[in-house]
């Protein structure tokens, strides 16, 4: 299942749906607005990485590569929160974030 | 020259097929992460399983809590803590050890990530990021045997049989089956789902892993 979900949060169509939700009212992911299953809370956790992870490649900070194989996105991913060792709290290294923290300098760099 | 053709259709067919598993399954999961639900067919009769319910949870509980309490007056039934000692006391195995193992390749791993992830963000020749590709899916592969092995020592252990009376319980709450267009529990008692036919539990056990427990 597992896999299954990486596979499904990695798709265009999936990461489209997932932006529209964020941005446009009355656009769902799921039927329930609580009470998520563990199974929604990793597809949205997958959600959310992809969605970080295209970020950078379309801001070339690494290359589609990293799209090859599992190993390879949990390797960048790895490497990029180590870097910034100010954004992970002990808790969220264990346990499934929802939101990514922003490093503070992209954020100064991304406000308008 | 048949031969070769004969093979390399084999070979297509093969990939069409895995390709076809590879979608069904997306489907499956695409289904099920909407609603939490999983709907089959079984032996003409159709079946649902569901994300368990606050009533359900309850009654999970108070069979939990029955179970806790049998296993606990159980003698016969050890905590991992007691196997572990006496594995050590027999010189059976030193399931310490396998821990340290353990963790000693979670930290080459870890330590593989930066460098992998560094080269990825350095954009490196596709023969470096290989190479690290290998060298981290070598040390999962040992991970994996070596949990597999501690594994099997406490499988009898008291917490992973109360672990796997959940899985069941919860299967057997999940489950329901179509009567005059409803769908309702499919089987009256935990002793009748798991006498039921063995695909049937399979099924149901899996579906219920993955949308009350994420697996």
């Amino acid at each position: 299942m597992g896999y299954s979900l990486r596979n499904l949060a990695k798709q265009v169509e999936h990461q489209n749906l997932f932006i529209a939700t964020k941005e446009i009212n009355g656009i769902k992911l799921f039927y329930n607005d609580s009470d998520f299953s563990r199974l929604q809370q990793l597809y949205l956790y997958y959600l959310y990485f992809y969605n970080d992870l295209y970020m950078d490649i379309s801001l070339k900070k690494v290359s589609e590569k990293v799209l090859d194989n599992f190993i390879r996105e949990d390797s960048y991913s790895y490497y990029k929160r180590q870097k910034n060792p100010e954004n992970i709290s002990k808790k969220e290294e264990n346990g499934i974030h929802l939101v990514f923290n922003k490093n503070k300098k992209n954020k100064n760099k991304g406000d308008k | 020259m048949i031969e070769s053709k004969e093979l390399l259709r084999e070979e297509e067919a093969q990939k069409i097929a895995k390709d076809l598993n590879d979608n069904y399954n997306l489907e499956k999961a695409a289904s099920m992460i909407k609603d939490n639900k999983a709907l089959f067919q079984y032996k003409e009769t159709k079946y649902k399983v569901r994300m368990l319910n606050q009533q359900d949870k309850d009654e999970l509980d108070l069979f939990k809590r029955k179970k806790f309490g049998e296993l606990l007056q159980d003698k016969n039934i050890l905590f991992e803590k007691e196997i572990v000692k006496l594995y050590k006391e027999r010189n059976v195995a030193d399931v310490d050890e396998i821990d340290g193992e353990m963790k000693k390749f979670w930290q080459e791993i870890k330590d593989l990530r930066i460098k992998h992830g560094k080269a990825l963000e350095d954009k490196e020749p596709e023969s470096i990021l290989k190479n690290y590709d290998e060298q981290i899916t070598e040390c999962v592969e040992k991970i994996n045997g070596i949990a597999y092995q501690k594994s099997i020592l406490l499988e009898n252990s008291f917490e992973r049989t109360l672990e796997h009376f959940i899985v069941k319980m919860t299967s057997w709450l999940s489950l329901e089956k179509m009567e005059n267009e409803q769908y309702k529990r499919a089987f009256g008692s935990i002793e009748e789902f798991l006498t039921s036919d063995e695909e049937l539990i399979t099924t149901a056990v899996s579906f219920s892993l993955s949308i009350n427990h994420g697996v």
